[in-house]
């Protein structure tokens, strides 16, 4: 499998998940037009990373870490954010450890807030990360 | 010396995706000829985001419909004192008033933390509905503001009224 990349645009974030180190990244603004093609289909390619690297244990060895460093994000972007953050949670099952970054600015209290409130919905520890 | 309210956006017309790029960018101009808290900026963004956006997505109805000419959707943010307002004005069909005024009387018996908690209830259980709405924005306003929401409906005729919001967002000191 390929890793999944999209550039940002004005209005859509910058998303980098790559397989090969188990690093992801969304980074920028989400408001795109239209919300659920765009979180679909990287839902999608974490089921399919699921498969190939979860279920063979390959993700165990590199490790999987998410940075979220958005600047901010629509509600309907936030619910599709929450499902991706679950499947990668969820892998847990397979004896890997999630690393979730949160980065935020210091003087944006909501950003800092929108990752607890996650954290707290999934009940599971993000790692808060001060951008400045 | 009492200062006037001031106009920081001030709109009426469709809204589109397109639009809501538009007044953004208007909004960052003039807020910020205004001074404004990054704080504080980004949570009048934000409910100004979810404002537009619901209006897109359940209340244009300027396009098309003979039995509604002429009755643009409205958007402003004014800032009084230390306190923001945004409000918005558009149609809605009269079936659909029950299920947002239940909604919105609900959110208003909330404090912050049962607002929290209905939060965290409805994006980890709520469905997404035919539109695209996750069935937050509402929350997430009343979320950000902290105050009770305001809030109209005003008959237009059999089929429509017309429902206006008011969202208050107080300057915050960082």
């Amino acid at each position: 499998m390929k890793s999944f990349y999209y550039e940002s645009s004005e209005y859509a974030p910058r998303v980098d998940f790559n397989n090969l180190t188990g690093v992801f990244e969304l980074e920028g603004i989400s408001r795109p037009e239209n919300v659920s093609a765009f979180y679909i289909d990287l839902i999608g390619w974490l089921k399919e990373y699921e498969q190939g690297w979860c279920k063979t244990g390959r993700a165990a060895e590199t490790g999987i870490v998410l940075n979220i460093k958005l600047t901010y994000c629509n509600s309907a972007s936030s619910k599709y954010i929450l499902q991706a953050i679950e499947i990668i949670v969820s892998w847990k099952n397979y004896g890997i450890l999630p690393r979730i970054n949160w980065y935020y600015d210091e003087s944006d209290e909501k950003m800092k807030e929108d990752g607890q409130d996650l954290s707290d919905a999934l009940d599971y520890g993000f790692n808060f990360i001060s951008l400045t | 010396m009492e200062l006037e309210p001031l106009t920081i956006i001030e709109y009426s017309g469709a809204i589109r995706y397109d639009t809501i790029g538009e007044l953004i960018h208007q909004f960052k101009q003039n807020i910020h000829l205004h001074g404004v808290q990054t704080g504080t900026y980004k949570k009048i963004l934000l409910v100004m985001i979810e404002s537009l956006e619901n209006i897109m997505k359940y209340g244009d109805y300027t396009v098309n419909d003979d039995e509604m000419p002429g009755f643009d959707p409205s958007f402003s943010i004014v800032k009084d004192k230390n306190q923001y307002t945004i409000a918005s004005r558009n149609i809605v069909e009269k079936d659909s008033i029950a299920t947002l005024e239940s909604r919105l009387n609900h959110l208003n018996t909330l404090n912050q933390q049962g607002i929290k908690e209905f939060y965290k209830e409805t994006i980890t259980n709520g469905k997404f509905s035919h539109l695209g709405g996750a069935g937050l924005g509402l929350i997430e306003m009343a979320k950000i503001s902290g105050k009770k929401i305001e809030y109209t409906f005003h008959p237009v005729n059999e089929k429509y009224a017309a429902f206006s919001l008011r969202i208050r967002v107080e300057e915050s000191n960082n």
